[in-house]
């Protein structure tokens, strides 16, 4: 029998909140299929997945049906339905419990119950796949290596379908590449394969199926070519070229010269040479592991370069921590005050640029609350806020969008849109958020495996985005 | 780090439940020596069954930082009013803990949470040793992070009042520790874990020649130190 989930009249809501997260999803999903999930930040999609694997069912009210192959997982524990079902959920740090690749991609096999030969011959497998040596220790492991393991250990466990929620956020291009073609082989000899991605431009080549979910309700179920027709409507349209009126070439604000630099003996950036000008808008664009972070801990002086030299053109009496500001990608790092207020006003560079910044970034009604209560989406906001409350002459963002709706990425860019006018702020944004790249895009520089391959305006953010798609697919509108 | 410094230098631990006991046991009982000659000899007895099981180069690590600092220590309790004997006790006791310290260093925890579910603890204790000793980078990759979210913000020890310094590092890194467990426990669940003690163990600890010889040595030992004064009187 082929195998078959089927998700009915599925309601989702947080007992901490009163709507509801999923509002009658259903979806009738087949083995062979590789089915991504998109939608924006917070529509449901996490939930969506947990619902499937029941770990979400305890923090909040449920109705409907779930079955696989007819037989109702609603009700059951996870580590029940665990054994039919894998997951990989997001934070791949911290679901690694044990010491060392091999008994990590073992562990969920124990609890199956595997005899240890089985398992021997599951973690010599899985190892193979996603490139990974059984005998290192988990701590060594970079970000994507982590993301890669915590892979492996789901898909040792053997079931035939399997959930990942944003397998994609560390890997490079070529564990990228390793872990779809891994997917779709999947998929293709009878897996259902259920990604919640926003990396469409990556993901939706190797997929057979697009479901798009807005406002806890699917929008789209489209199959693969129209689902590829349709998403290179939607970038070309997102990142229609809005050329700037040419100013007068500003002051330098940060000139690179031949800079490289990295963590280890091999440099992750090699010989970058760039002036960024006052009040220019720069996106980065590049596959994971290119060295977009590592430019942006360079420029905020966090990492010294290797070699090369790094100017700054600024107010030069000013320390470069009120020069630069740095917004990391995950925000909790950055937020420690007990109220909204309280961060942005805690580094401020007077009381009078507090109240201009809460109101330019709309949190006045939030001035009260504890930021880290807050959604990932207005945490983001709130530690830019503080951030650009310093006055930064540059400003740094790593992701902005992730896990901001399309409202919050708007409100964010006209706030900064404000204080550009007002006193030149530069922006450098790195993401891999196509929206973001066509909102903030006036000057595009494209790096690839750490030297800088392309350096131009919005017109190649088609170009980059739409890189992965067969020539074939092309549809000119 | 360390830990991997001083495993390195011991090819082949022995059984970690049986390392466990034997230094917990030399400890106790070397501690309830009380004549100096005994404990001295007590202590050089220890250091040869540890060398004759494979621990050699440890040993020989260790002992460059600890005899001296024994050394020093006991000479100072013997200037101070421990006399003669009283300065030899601290000299052994210090070499004494020293030893079995590094023993138990070597103790892999990965080993040792196998050896434990082997031995019918319940699988949730391994596992959280396990836990533990894995949570350790995260949080120091946490820690770097912090620190250069405090950079960013311009904090600095100089300019910075103590109270915020004190927020900026520990809220982040509370937040951190939340956010782990909840993965932690997704991760337990959708990985099937039940805490059923019949699941597999991958790899299983078995007991060697080895550790039965060191089992063998240290009764000859003990009973030895603690035989020999009594036949003695």
């Amino acid at each position: 029998m082929a195998l078959q989930l089927t998700i009915s009249h599925l309601r989702f809501r947080y007992a901490t909140a009163s709507e509801w997260v999923l509002q009658d999803v259903s979806l009738d999903l087949r083995g062979g299929e590789f089915v991504v999930i998109a939608g924006t930040s917070g529509a449901g999609k996490s939930t969506l997945l947990n619902c499937v694997n029941g770990s979400v069912v305890v923090y909040g009210e449920m109705h409907g049906q779930i079955a696989l192959n007819g037989v109702a997982l609603t009700g059951q524990p996870v580590a029940q339905i665990a054994r039919s079902i894998s997951t990989v959920a997001q934070d791949a740090e911290g679901q690694i419990v044990t010491l060392r690749v091999e008994d990590e991609i073992a562990f969920g096999c124990e609890n199956l119950g595997f005899t240890p030969e089985a398992i021997q011959q599951r973690i010599t497998r899985s190892c193979a796949l996603l490139d990974l040596n059984p005998d290192q220790a988990t701590s060594t492991l970079s970000g994507g290596g982590q993301q890669r393991l915590i892979t492996a250990a789901a898909l040792a466990m053997g079931t035939h379908v399997i959930l990942l929620d944003e397998p994609l956020a560390n890997l490079d291009a070529v564990g990228t590449a390793r872990l779809l073609d891994t997917l779709r082989d999947l998929a293709s000899h009878g897996a259902l394969v259920i990604v919640a991605e926003h990396r469409l431009d990556v993901i939706l080549p190797y997929a057979t199926r697009l479901i798009w979910i807005e406002d806890g309700r699917v929008t789209l179920d489209l199959p693969h070519d129209e689902a590829l027709r349709y998403v290179q409507r939607l970038i070309r349209r997102m990142t229609v070229v809005s050329v700037p009126d040419r100013q007068m070439p500003s002051d330098i604000a940060i000139e690179l010269d031949s800079v490289s630099a990295g963590y280890a003996a091999v440099p992750v950036l090699r010989d970058i040479t760039l002036t960024v000008r006052q009040g220019e808008q720069i996106v980065v664009l590049g596959e994971n592991g290119c060295g977009k972070t590592t430019l942006l801990r360079v420029i905020a002086g966090l990492l010294k370069p290797q070699r090369g030299r790094l100017r700054y053109g600024l107010d030069r009496l000013r320390p470069l921590s009120r020069r630069i500001g740095y917004v990391f990608q995950s925000p909790n790092s950055q937020l420690f005050m007990d109220s909204v207020r309280a961060e942005i006003a805690v580094q401020a560079e007077s009381a009078e640029l507090v109240d201009e910044v809460v109101s330019l970034f709309g949190l006045a009604s939030l001035s009260d609350r504890h930021p880290q209560a807050l959604s990932t989406g207005q945490k983001r906001l709130v530690a830019v806020a503080a951030m650009v409350a310093m006055r930064p002459d540059v400003l740094l963002l790593d992701e902005p969008s992730v896990g901001q709706d399309a409202r919050g990425v708007e409100r964010m860019l006209a706030a900064l849109g404000a204080l550009r006018q007002k006193w030149g702020l530069t922006l450098i944004v790195v993401t891999h958020d196509w929206r973001c790249a066509g909102a903030f895009g006036e000057r595009v520089i494209w790096i690839n495996q750490g030297v800088i391959h392309r350096d131009g305006d919005a017109s190649m953010l088609p170009d980059y985005f739409l890189r992965a798609y067969p020539r074939r697919d092309e549809v000119n509108r | 780090m360390f830990q991997r410094l001083w495993l390195a230098s011991v090819a082949q631990p022995l059984h970690p439940l049986l390392s466990v006991a034997c230094a917990a046991v030399a400890l106790t009982f070397g501690l309830l020596l009380r004549d100096a000659t005994t404990l001295l000899t007590f202590v050089a007895g220890l250091g040869l069954i540890f060398m004759m099981v494979g621990y050699g180069v440890l040993l020989a690590r260790i002992a460059r930082i600890v005899i001296p600092l024994a050394a020093l220590i006991g000479v100072l309790a013997a200037l101070f009013g421990g006399g003669m004997s009283g300065g030899l006790m601290t000299f052994g006791r210090i070499n004494l803990l020293g030893l079995t310290t590094a023993f138990a260093w070597t103790i892999d925890p990965t080993q040792l949470a196998r050896a434990l579910r082997q031995a019918g603890a319940p699988p949730l204790v391994a596992l959280s040793l396990l836990i533990t000793v894995r949570s350790i980078p995260t949080l120091v990759g946490e820690a770097v992070r912090i620190r250069d979210a405090m950079r960013v913000r311009g904090l600095s020890l100089r300019h910075t009042p103590l109270r915020i310094l004190y927020r900026a590092l520990v809220v982040p890194l509370l937040i951190r520790v939340l956010t782990l467990s909840e993965s932690l426990a997704l991760a337990l669940e959708t990985r099937a874990f039940t805490g059923d003690p019949c699941a597999t163990i991958y790899r299983p600890v078995a007991l060697h020649g080895r550790d039965y010889a060191t089992l063998a040595l240290m009764v000859i030992l003990m009973s030895g130190v603690a035989g020999v004064p009594w036949l003695c009187n």
